[in-house]
């Protein structure tokens, strides 16, 4: 195995292969800074240049744009608050209040260094382990994946800031949004209202720009506070000590989003948000979760960088897709005439091991492209907040509607910027809110068929080990989590009582 | 004061987007057909320019690799098309755009069974089938059931007759899909019940298979190539009316005597049902050209999916009496009124 990896990173070593992969990476980045942008809209719009490209280099180069843009989606997270996909939900409550701070280089420094060590992890992992890790994909069936989307709702008292029973609503409006639309067992139209438009039901990326991106533009629209002006260093140094302290969260988080990764269909945002939960729930400060944390960053971006590896599992080793991203790009080997999938290993070694290779060689470019990206990112900061919001209004509005050429996701944008904002003033979660549609029609899809696998009785639920070990690794977690939250709240309330004013009202 | 400056920018840039939006949405519309544009473009030198397909997907998909690959064969016999993507709605925004162009041949559809056959009938759109007519129809990907290798069932007999002596959970994409209505009319046929698990994808129906969570499932075999030809999986029989060219070792249900109709996934071409005669002629004559070429075949074979070769008229015929057979088989899986 290793004379055929090390033959791949030879195939990759030429100039041509580095150029290509160099351009993925940073198309990725900018790409997935873009709101409305996701990774795999960011490799279908670089599909197109690989049309004539031989079958390696267009593998390489879209792996390397599909690793760009997982790191991308975190730049306007900490800079101006707006995550540019779900996979960077958990990151934006710290991150962004690290930026705020006037520790936006710090953080980015954080994210970036975490997501390709996160993404280093996630592609050892599916270098040696390939083939008994998509064994593990194939043991989760529908009461599994029921019981992991529990696992995911048990973590809302780690991400959901520090009023638990408004977190908990937050999470409950999320799960009632993602019950609009077509069922998908019968086909009757739910809250639709007659109107055909939400038959595909409500995109959870238009939701998540609407809270997050034009939310916080009527928040700053509204706020008669002067905006301060943060003087942020200029010396562009990596923190290398805050990294080293971030090391053992940045490891947990590439684990758990690798883990969660391979998973087909679980996605990367529900990866982010229990690499944040575990990190939480392990810290010594849990307290600064929600205010700034460094650990809050460190670990949800190892977590959805380390998903790229993961999501290649089952595109190699049983020829499905794990993600939207690796569907993408499976689509590629296909265009190319080679078909993904068990049979690829005998047929193809060489095309399997170059694309590890590449994986590798995309870590580290993300390492030096990215490091090239902060400094002028940086300077987004200085930008008149008024001119900032009008570019990002229109970024955000036509992104949201090239995501299906509807006008439809654009009245979503701004009606859930409207949401967004009363949830902003109301100390409600934004956070916990897309969770729970990220879980919604999961839970309530792989629900349905596990009753419809076991006849309609719930002993499916109990009698298949691996679903009762997760289900009862929920009921801890939410013990748990509500324990260590409750707790770290009071802390943090008790430490910001003396700094911050009653809010005002206007 | 300047709390109102910073309403107006950031109104100022919502209208800007919205009225760009908008505009977008007038000139597609506005550009229909007229009689004149009809009559000019009836000129015997067709084709004579670009000729746009429009792909209701995004670049990557099943159907815009269809379209790029027709393109790129038509290429080398001087005919240029171009590849434009227009996913969204179940095919809805492609169909509403090919329409609004003018109705001269110069704009072509690509569409699937799902497009034109089950999409009308939980997707709004802008025509009724009946406004397309058929250019050619080039290829199929046939849908198959399939078991897991160490299951013991090893041909669709062994299937029907433990199908009748215990209740199955048999997988596939959604509700109402291709693999539901072939699902449903093979245990109709053969005499068995099952109980249909429908998943998210058809990705997902062969994880299930494989993993031993259900006992078989449909899909299209062009999913299920890499996993049929490592032997982790029993393709036990397609609905299909004929053999495939690539599927020729699998047995049909029709030919053991179900009446399963034909439930493959096909791919062709359509125009607005007013392009002249000739036209459509000359069109389907530049695509079946093209089909004869070696980057085309080479495509088809390597993706597994099999040459469905059909004439426009009977192309036309097949796709109306595909939708009324589809709205049939819902009705009674009580899925459409």
């Amino acid at each position: 195995m290793l004379s055929h990896l090390f033959s791949g990173l030879l195939a990759c070593m030429n100039i041509q292969m580095l150029l290509f992969a160099v351009a993925g990476v940073a198309w990725g980045i900018i790409g997935g800074a873009i709101p409305g942008i996701s990774p795999s809209i960011a490799i279908v719009l670089a599909l197109p240049f690989t049309y004539h490209m031989d079958t390696i280099p267009s593998i390489i180069m879209l792996s390397a744009v599909y690793t760009g843009a997982c790191y991308g989606s975190s730049i306007p997270a900490i800079l101006i608050g707006v995550p540019g996909a779900p996979a960077s939900a958990a990151t934006v409550q710290d991150g962004y209040m690290l930026g705020k701070k006037g520790k936006g280089l710090e953080a980015l420094s954080i994210s970036l260094t975490s997501g390709v060590i996160g993404g280093l992890i996630g592609t050892v992992l599916l270098c040696v382990f390939v083939v008994p890790l998509g064994k593990i994909a194939l043991s989760f069936g529908a009461p599994e994946y029921f019981a992991i989307c529990i696992l995911g709702l048990s973590i809302v008292a780690a991400v959901g800031g520090d009023n638990m029973t408004k977190a908990i609503i937050s999470i409950l409006l999320g799960l009632a949004i993602a019950g609009v639309g077509l069922d998908s067992f019968s086909g009757v139209p739910r809250f639709t209202y007659g109107f055909t438009a939400l038959n595909d039901g409500i995109d959870d990326v238009s939701v998540m720009i609407g809270l997050f991106a034009v939310g916080e533009i009527f928040c700053s629209i509204c706020s008669n506070t002067q905006q301060k002006k943060i003087k942020i260093s200029i010396k562009m140094k990596i923190p290398f000590q805050l990294v080293r302290k971030m090391l053992k969260n940045t490891v947990r988080g590439g684990l758990i989003g690798t883990f969660v990764g391979i998973l087909p269909g679980a996605g990367s945002s529900l990866a982010g948000f229990v690499a944040y939960a575990d990190a939480k729930n392990s810290s010594k400060h849990p307290e600064e979760f929600g205010h700034g944390s460094f650990e809050g960053v460190a670990a949800p971006e190892a977590a959805n960088n380390g998903c790229v590896g993961g999501s290649l599992v089952p595109v190699l080793a049983l020829g499905v897709p794990g993600s939207p991203g690796a569907a993408m790009i499976m689509a590629a080997f296909i265009m190319h005439g080679v078909i993904p999938g068990p049979t690829l290993f005998e047929k193809h070694p060489d095309i399997v091991y170059t694309i590890f290779a590449g994986l590798f060689i995309a870590q580290l470019l993300l390492f030096v492209v990215g490091y090239a990206f902060i400094k002028p990112l940086l300077k987004i900061i200085d930008v008149d907040t008024n001119v900032l919001n009008a570019v990002i209004m229109i970024l955000v509005l036509t992104g949201s509607y090239s995501l299906s050429n509807r006008l439809m996701e654009p009245a979503i944008v701004l009606v859930f910027g409207f949401v967004g904002f009363w949830v902003k003033r109301n100390g409600y979660s934004a956070a916990a809110m897309v969770l729970g549609l990220v879980l919604g029609g999961m839970i309530e899809n792989e629900f349905r068929r596990s009753l419809i696998m076991s006849g309609g009785s719930f002993t499916i639920f109990f009698t298949r080990p691996l679903c009762l070990i997760i289900l009862a690794l929920s009921l801890a977690s939410t013990v748990w989590g509500f324990r260590k939250s409750s707790g770290a709240a009071k802390k943090a309330a008790a430490a910001a009582a003396p700094e911050i004013p009653v809010p005002d009202e206007n | 004061m300047k709390s109102s400056k910073k309403c107006l920018a950031g109104l100022l840039a919502m209208t800007m987007v919205l009225v760009m939006a908008a505009c977008g949405n007038t000139t597609t519309t506005s550009s229909g057909t007229s009689p004149a544009s009809i009559a000019s473009s009836a000129a015997p030198a067709y084709p004579n320019g670009n000729i746009t397909i429009v792909v209701p997907a995004n670049a990557g998909g099943g159907g815009d690799i269809f379209a790029r690959q027709t393109a790129e064969a038509a290429k080398t016999k001087g005919v240029n098309f171009l590849v434009e993507n227009r996913p969204g709605g179940g095919g809805a925004t492609a169909m509403s755009y090919a329409w609004g162009q003018k109705h001269d041949g110069y704009t072509m559809m690509v569409v699937t069974t799902s497009t034109i056959i089950t999409n009308p009938y939980s997707y709004e759109m802008p025509n009724e089938v009946a406004d397309w007519r058929g250019v050619i129809r080039v290829m199929a990907d046939a849908t198959v059931l399939f078991v897991r290798k160490d299951s013991g069932i090893t041909s669709l007999e062994d299937f029907v007759a433990l199908a009748k002596t215990k209740k199955l959970s048999v997988g596939g994409y959604s509700v109402g899909s291709v693999d539901h209505i072939a699902a449903y009319t093979l245990g109709k046929e053969a005499g068995f019940e099952f109980e249909y698990v429908p998943y998210d994808s058809g990705a997902d129906s062969i994880v299930a298979v494989l993993g031993g969570h259900i006992d078989a499932a449909f899909t299209q075999y062009s999913d299920l190539v890499s996993n049929s030809e490592a032997g982790t999986v029993t393709v036990l029989g397609s609905a299909a009316t004929e053999r495939y060219a690539g599927l020729s070792d699998v047995p049909t249900f029709a030919e053991k005597g179900w009446k399963v109709p034909d439930l493959s996934n096909w791919r062709g071409y359509v125009v607005p049902k007013d392009v002249p005669d000739d036209v459509v002629a000359a069109l389907h004559d530049i695509v079946k050209t093209a089909m004869t070429e070696n980057s085309f075949k080479e495509y088809v074979s390597n993706s597994k999916l099999s040459e469905a070769y059909v004439a426009p008229d009977d192309f036309t015929a097949l796709i109306q009496e595909q939708y009324t057979g589809m709205g049939a088989s819902l009705k009674t899986l009580g899925i459409i009124q």
